[in-house]
This record gives C-alpha cells, sequence and structure tokens, in this order.
C-alpha cells in the first residue's frame, strides 16, 4: 500500500491548488478557488455535453494585460442564460468581486494570459490549469463525468441509482465498470463479473451521495452470498437500505467458453433472495426501517455464438434486442411489499457493427 | 436550552458556506465540516480542547458531535433555519446573526479553519470530501469499532499529526491560508481510496 506521506508529495507536486500558490502566492490560491467556484457554478447550468469547443475561465491575478476584446468589465454573465443554448466555445474572465464576464479573446492564446492569471481550460475532457509558465492537468477521479468539476450531489439514492443506469452503464463509461467485459464490443462478461459491478457502483454513489450516507460493500463475493451494498443514513441509526446486484447475459471463461448464461429467471431468483434477505434482517432487526433496491445489470444479447472468439461482432438488431424488454416478475415483490423498490434494471449496450 | 457559542458559530458559518454551493444543506454536512475544521484548527498548531467542543467517530466511521446535534436543533426550534423536506436552510435571521458573530475577534480563527474546510468543496464534489475523510487516521479507525468513541484524544493524534507533518514539510511553509493544506490533505486521502477501491 502506498504511504500517504509519498501520496501528499505528489498531490504537492502534480495539481493545480499547490501550483496556483506556488506561481502567485496568496493571490494565485484565492484566484485559483474563485476560478473552480466558478467552473462548478457554470456545469451546473450547461451541459459539457452541448460544448463542441472549449472552456477557458481566468482570474488575472497582476493586472497587465488587454486581455481579450472586451472594454472593461460590463455586465456580468447569467450562467442560467446558457442553459438551453447550442454552444461552441465559452471564454469567462472572473472580476474582483468573483463575477464572470464574456470574453472574446482573439488571438491571445491561454498561455499568454496565464503570464498573469490563473486559467482554467476544457476541451474534449480534458482539463488543466495554467499560471505562469506552468500547467497541470486536472486529475478526474470519476470516469463517468466529463469534469471534475461537474460531479452532481443527489438528494437520495433512487436519484442517484436512476443516473447510475444511465452514467456508468449504459456505455460502460466507468473504468471499474469497463472491465467486466471479455471483448471490446461487449458480448460477453468475464466470469464472476459481480465484485466490479458492486465496486462501481459504490464508488458512483459515494461520490454523489453527499454526507449524509455511509455506502458499504459487502466483503464476501461468491455465488452464495450475494454481492450487495448497504448504504446507511449517518445520522439516523434504525435505518439501512440493502442493494442487491444480479446481471444477465453470458458469461465466459478467459479461453472463451461459456460459464453462464443467465435470463429472466435469474433475475426472477435475484428478486426471491433479496424478499428474503430483507425477511431476516426484520426480524433479526426488527426497529430498523429498511428497504431493498435491486440492480439488474442486463447484458443480454439475440444470437450470440457458443463460444466467445476474438473479434466477434454484433449487428444493432441483436445487440439491443433486449433492451426495451421488461422482465415480468412473478411473484413481483415490489407490487406486494412496500420495503422492495421497483427493480432497477439496467441495460449495458454493445459496440455493434452498424 | 442554552446554545454552545462555539458549535451555534460553526453551524452558522458551516450552512452559510455549504448553501451558497448549492439550495440546502443536512445536518451531517455540517458535523462533518465542522470536524474537519477541527482538524485544520490542529494541523493550525492550536490544541483540540480549544475548540470548545468535541467529536465521536460512529461506527460508521462519521463525525459527529452532540454540541453540534444540540445547537441544529435549537437553531431550528428559533427560527435560525427552517426544515425543507429532508434538507435545511438559513433564515435572514440566521445571516444576519452570523454577520455579527463573524465581526467577534474571538471568532475570527475559527473562522478561518472552518472556511477552509468547507473552500474543499471548490474541488470536490461532497462525496468526495465525505470518502476521503473517512479514511482520515481517527475516522478510519472508529471505523474497525463496533460503537463511537471519542474522536481526537491524545493518545490517539499521533498518526494525524504524522501526516499533518509530512503536509507542512510538502507545502515548505509556504502559506499559512488553511485551504491549501485542506485540498492538498484531501487529494492524498482521496487517492489512497482510489488505489484500493475495494476498502474498508
Amino acid at each position: 500500500m502506498t504511504n500517504i506521506a509519498d501520496i501528499i508529495k505528489d498531490v504537492c507536486r502534480d495539481t493545480h491548488v499547490p501550483m496556483a500558490q506556488e506561481v502567485f502566492g496568496g493571490a494565485g490560491l484565492d484566484a485559483i478557488f474563485q476560478v473552480m467556484e466558478t467552473v462548478q457554478e457554470l456545469y451546473r447550468h450547461v451541459d459539457l455535453e452541448r460544448i463542441s469547443g472549449e472552456v477557458l475561465v481566468y482570474k488575472v491575478v497582476s493586472p497587465p494585460a488587454n486581455i481579450g476584446s472586451a472594454p472593461g468589465f460590463a455586465r456580468p454573465v447569467d450562467f442560467a442564460s446558457l442553459a438551453n443554448q447550442n454552444i461552441h466555445s465559452l471564454c469567462f474572465e472572473i472580476d474582483a468581486d468573483g463575477r464572470p464576464h464574456s470574453r472574446v479573446l482573439g488571438s491571445t492564446s491561454r498561455e499568454e494570459i496565464a503570464r498573469s492569471a490563473v486559467v482554467y481550460h476544457y476541451a474534449g475532457c480534458q482539463e488543466e490549469f495554467l499560471a505562469g509558465n506552468q500547467r497541470k492537468s486536472v486529475r478526474r477521479y470519476d470516469s463517468s463525468t466529463r469534469s471534475q468539476f461537474s460531479v452532481p450531489t443527489f438528494g437520495n439514492l433512487r436519484e442517484a441509482l436512476q443516473h447510475f443506469a444511465r452514467d456508468n452503464v449504459r456505455e460502460s463509461t466507468c473504468y471499474t465498470f469497463r472491465k467486466i467485459w471479455h471483448d471490446e464490443n461487449r458480448l460477453f462478461l468475464k466470469a464472476g463479473p459481480e465484485s466490479l459491478m458492486r465496486d462501481s457502483l459504490t464508488q458512483y454513489l459515494r461520490n454523489r451521495l453527499g454526507a449524509d450516507h455511509d455506502v458499504l460493500p459487502e466483503q464476501n463475493v461468491n455465488e452464495k452470498n450475494p454481492v450487495d451494498i448497504r448504504v446507511q443514513p449517518r445520522l439516523r441509526n434504525n435505518r439501512l437500505i440493502i442493494i442487491e446486484i444480479k446481471w444477465l447475459g453470458d458469461s465466459v471463461a478467459t479461453d472463451g467458453h461459456v460459464t453462464a448464461k443467465h435470463r429472466d429467471s435469474r433475475a426472477q431468483e435475484g428478486a426471491k433472495q433479496l424478499a428474503e434477505y430483507l425477511d431476516e434482517q426484520r426480524q433479526s432487526a426488527p426497529s430498523h426501517v429498511i428497504q431493498g433496491c435491486y440492480v439488474i445489470i442486463d447484458a443480454r444479447r439475440r444470437n450470440l455464438p457458443a463460444t466467445a472468439t476474438a473479434g466477434a461482432t454484433i449487428a444493432r438488431v441483436d445487440g439491443f434486442h433486449y433492451e426495451a424488454q421488461v422482465i415480468a416478475f412473478a411473484p413481483a415483490a415490489h407490487t406486494t411489499r412496500q420495503d422492495f423498490d421497483e427493480p432497477y434494471r439496467m441495460f449495458a449496450g454493445p459496440i455493434c457493427t452498424d | 436550552m442554552r446554545l454552545h457559542p462555539n458549535a451555534t458559530f460553526d453551524c452558522l458559518l458551516v450552512a452559510r458556506r455549504l448553501q451558497a454551493q448549492g439550495a440546502a444543506f443536512t445536518g451531517p454536512e455540517i458535523h462533518l465540516f465542522a470536524y474537519l475544521a477541527c482538524l485544520l484548527w490542529l494541523y493550525d498548531k492550536h490544541i483540540v480542547t480549544d475548540w470548545g467542543y468535541s467529536f465521536v467517530g460512529t461506527e460508521l466511521g462519521a463525525p459527529y458531535s452532540q454540541e453540534i446535534d444540540s445547537a441544529l436543533q435549537e437553531l431550528l426550534g428559533r427560527g435560525f433555519f427552517l426544515r425543507v423536506h429532508d434538507r435545511l436552510r438559513m433564515t435572514e435571521l440566521a445571516e444576519r446573526t452570523l454577520d455579527e458573530f463573524t465581526n467577534l475577534e474571538m471568532n475570527r480563527q475559527r473562522a478561518e479553519c472552518l472556511n477552509a474546510a468547507c473552500a474543499s468543496i471548490a474541488a470536490f464534489s461532497l462525496g468526495m470530501v465525505t470518502s476521503a475523510l473517512s479514511q482520515e487516521p481517527e475516522l478510519s479507525r472508529s471505523k474497525a469499532l463496533p460503537s463511537s468513541r471519542l474522536l481526537l484524544e491524545d493518545a490517539a493524534q499521533s498518526q494525524l499529526y504524522v501526516q499533518f507533518e509530512a503536509l507542512r514539510s510538502n507545502l515548505d511553509q509556504r502559506t499559512s491560508d488553511l485551504r491549501l493544506p485542506a485540498v492538498v490533505w484531501l487529494s492524498a486521502l482521496y487517492r489512497s481510496i482510489a488505489s484500493t477501491p475495494v476498502e474498508l
């Protein structure tokens, strides 16, 4: 395990906040916090997916300049007004009161601005800060977001689970989740992908549920013990949310032979297992309010070959055949008991040939 | 009930900072940032008893202060905070009171710690701050025990001071601004999780 002192040393050497302080002193520190707060505020209003070009936000530390083409400071920008616009690129300068103003840079480069400013630059999911003649790229701790400054905080678990399906699962965006696949076209799962699915969801929830909840992965992972996650509100000791994860699809060993084919009956089995687990918990902890959430990672494909061969492909009609197919649960615990949420089926799509 | 002056000030200041970042805040967030501020107080070479109140670490690895909890309840009861669904919001009365408290010299140093703690949410999501701080030696140790335990007792602080010393030596006495060690330390703690995702 890496020593924390070594990590501190790396952080001091590699990251943008110490850089800004080192280059511009206290004014640099003030500037970089103002820039980060402004960028966060911007991304609360503007979806980064809608920005095809680049984003530049800067705060002048020692005024030289004639930077950009705006004469002085006119009216500050209201980021909310940008929410529904088609945006190519954005550039803002932060004034002395911390308010952003639109700028058109013309031929001025960000390196030139950085001589007297702390500069944030985003393009194509890459972020960096510049100060003086130094630059540091921003480490994105959450791979399902486009920016380190756009990780949302969800008010509740249900909302977070719905976003997990879209943000991490559908396109296998998360680095950890991506490892569940045997092949690059995402047709077959690796054998025993449960722990990776659990880790991906655990990390996602931890990054987004704020300080209200603790997200605890279960340690025992095998076919007999369910892979699940416990979510516990921090200051309400009698509440507990259990997340059970099951997957559907075909898993293969490293040599390509199929190790498991899970279909609807597997989903039913998981629902039964969670219902029984909730019953057990109710008996062992009768004073707790327990809720069950059932997450089904759906990686089913139609017309897969009998074994996974290198370079296997799939057409869209087969790859996404199961995407809209609802699983009919009988019995349907979520309709008969209040402690069982409607299952969260999350379709994990393949890369198709068409 | 008499309000604990330090805990009350801390609740109000943290609440303002969190509310400025989002629509509202929660009780656990106040406990979390008050605790982070207390750690920065120690980093700044003050003694723990001068913080004015104590924290326990729950078995979940969360910081909790009885004084903060009582202050939160009183502030709600007296109309300083409003409950909006599961979250809280400050009222104008709270804003005015905080302005008065902030001007007091006795609150200057603790305000620096509280502001530095709250500034970290410019660099991380709330969830990331929570995750990072749960790796801090004291909270990390409390997770290993089945019941709540008092945090920051003298005997337990040594590992914490080793980390603070590493911070100081790498930051080379550059600045007295506590935002820098706060962000560097949280980054390091978060990275220590990222290298072992299935920790705990």
